[in-house]
């Protein structure tokens, strides 16, 4: 293939991940892998390197805004991101003993139900605004200028959700932006956007991490993760103007089918490649 | 009352927070655009194959080596170094908000962002690979 349409095609693909990994919180992985493998012809192993870029690209790019407008919570992102290193260090250590491909095709199964299921808004709970005692010593209540107001609920039990996302990210290399969103928004009941926006903000600090090692394996190829990084940033910048104005219910809508997306990429790629363990071949989707 | 409830110190994290990762990422991406249109005039027509696993020069495997690669303004280099700034850029924001919450007392914020950051370091500088 020639320079030009590789870099092109990538840029391309990559602005598309940008503005809609910004928008759900899950990184560009879920758009950036298939096109990279299925479109370019190159070895995954490549295309996840560049994805792992990608989801830090698309964290970058957007979390300014975020912060600047209140939508990403601070607090929660950095208690959250405690406990998905704490799950990340306990994956670390099960990696390799599990079997990556089975994991992957019930990942996959779960993330297709869960899609399912976030498209519509949780039920409130009483006294939606009031956060629980945790989430008062810890502050982690609504963000200031977060329009509206909110309480952080069930903060044990998101804790709880976020390790076993750090050891699914480890084991499986899946699922860590799409855990996060979920327990934030069915479980914590944060407003959506503000589940997205945070989520976002994380997402750097995880794929940040796992990056270093994908780069010393010499996974990161600059001349695939250079343009797959450009294009990211300039498509999270758009994002995170995007979601402003955009409705939730939209917004619900787009992260399901992305959600959906990646599951069928899980199960197909689980399907794929079965009988081996994950260190063999850990993927990056949607960290 | 402890000293954290005295003082918030979250609004001044997430001023700050937001100015580094908008300085980060704006370095990153002048060098990743600069990388792109170099590579794109230098090496124009050439052809480039992927789908066969060699694995990435040496000089873009650790943070080092980009540095060191980088004297030589090859496009390659240049394009590594914008992916490296992106990287070490919500590193920095780790780091930037446990410095603030460390100065304002805020011990369980400062603790949290600490063991972040050491995990952090660990992954980027290949102790986990």
């Amino acid at each position: 293939m020639s320079l030009e349409l590789f870099v092109i095609a990538a840029f391309g693909a990559s602005l598309a991940g940008g503005v809609l990994g910004s928008l759900t919180g899950l990184g560009g992985g879920v758009i950036i892998v298939p096109v990279l493998v299925l479109l370019l012809g190159v070895d995954i192993r490549y295309a996840v390197g560049a994805s792992l870029v990608a989801v830090i690209a698309t964290s970058c790019g957007a979390a300014p805004g975020f912060l600047r407008s209140g939508l990403a919570n601070l607090r929660l992102a950095i208690v959250l991101e405690s406990a998905t290193v704490v799950g990340a260090m306990a994956g670390a250590l099960l990696a390799g003993r599990l079997d990556a491909s089975t994991l992957s095709i019930v990942l996959g199964v779960v993330m297709i139900w869960s899609a399912w299921q976030a498209r519509k808004e949780p039920v409130p709970l009483p006294t939606a605004q009031q956060g629980d005692t945790l989430a008062e010593r810890l502050r982690l209540n609504s963000a200031r200028g977060a329009e509206p107001a909110y309480g952080v609920r069930r903060v044990p039990h998101g804790l709880g959700i976020m390790m076993l996302a750090g050891v699914l990210s480890a084991i499986a290399g899946v699922g860590g932006g799409i855990l996060k969103v979920l327990a934030m928004d069915r479980v914590m009941r944060v407003p959506f956007k503000a589940s997205t926006s945070t989520s976002n903000l994380m997402i750097g600090v995880t794929a940040a991490a796992s990056t270093g090692v994908y780069m010393h394996r010499g996974q990161v190829e600059p001349l695939i993760a250079g343009p797959v990084a450009l294009g990211c940033v300039i498509g999270a910048l758009i994002g995170a103007r995007l979601i402003r104005r955009m409705d939730t219910r939209v917004l619900r809508v787009v992260f399901a089918v992305v959600v959906g997306l990646a599951g069928v990429q899980m199960i197909v790629r689980g399907w794929n490649t079965g009988g081996g363990t994950a260190q063999a071949r850990s993927v990056e989707v949607a960290q | 009352m402890s000293s954290a409830q005295r003082h918030d110190a979250a609004p001044t994290a997430r001023r700050a927070a937001s100015r580094l990762l908008g300085v980060g990422t704006a370095v990153s991406l002048v060098l990743l655009a600069t990388g792109v249109l170099m590579i794109l005039l230098l090496e124009h027509g050439t052809r480039v194959e992927y789908s066969v696993y060699t694995g990435a020069d040496l000089d873009a495997r650790s943070p080092a080596s980009i540095l060191s690669a980088v004297r030589t303004l090859h496009p390659r280099a240049v394009l590594a170094l914008g992916v490296l700034v992106l990287i070490l850029t919500p590193l920095a924001r780790v780091l930037l908000c446990g410095a603030i919450f460390t100065r304002a007392r805020d011990v369980t914020y400062a603790l949290i962002s600490l063991v972040v950051g050491a995990w952090l370091v660990l992954g980027l500088f290949g102790a986990l690979a």
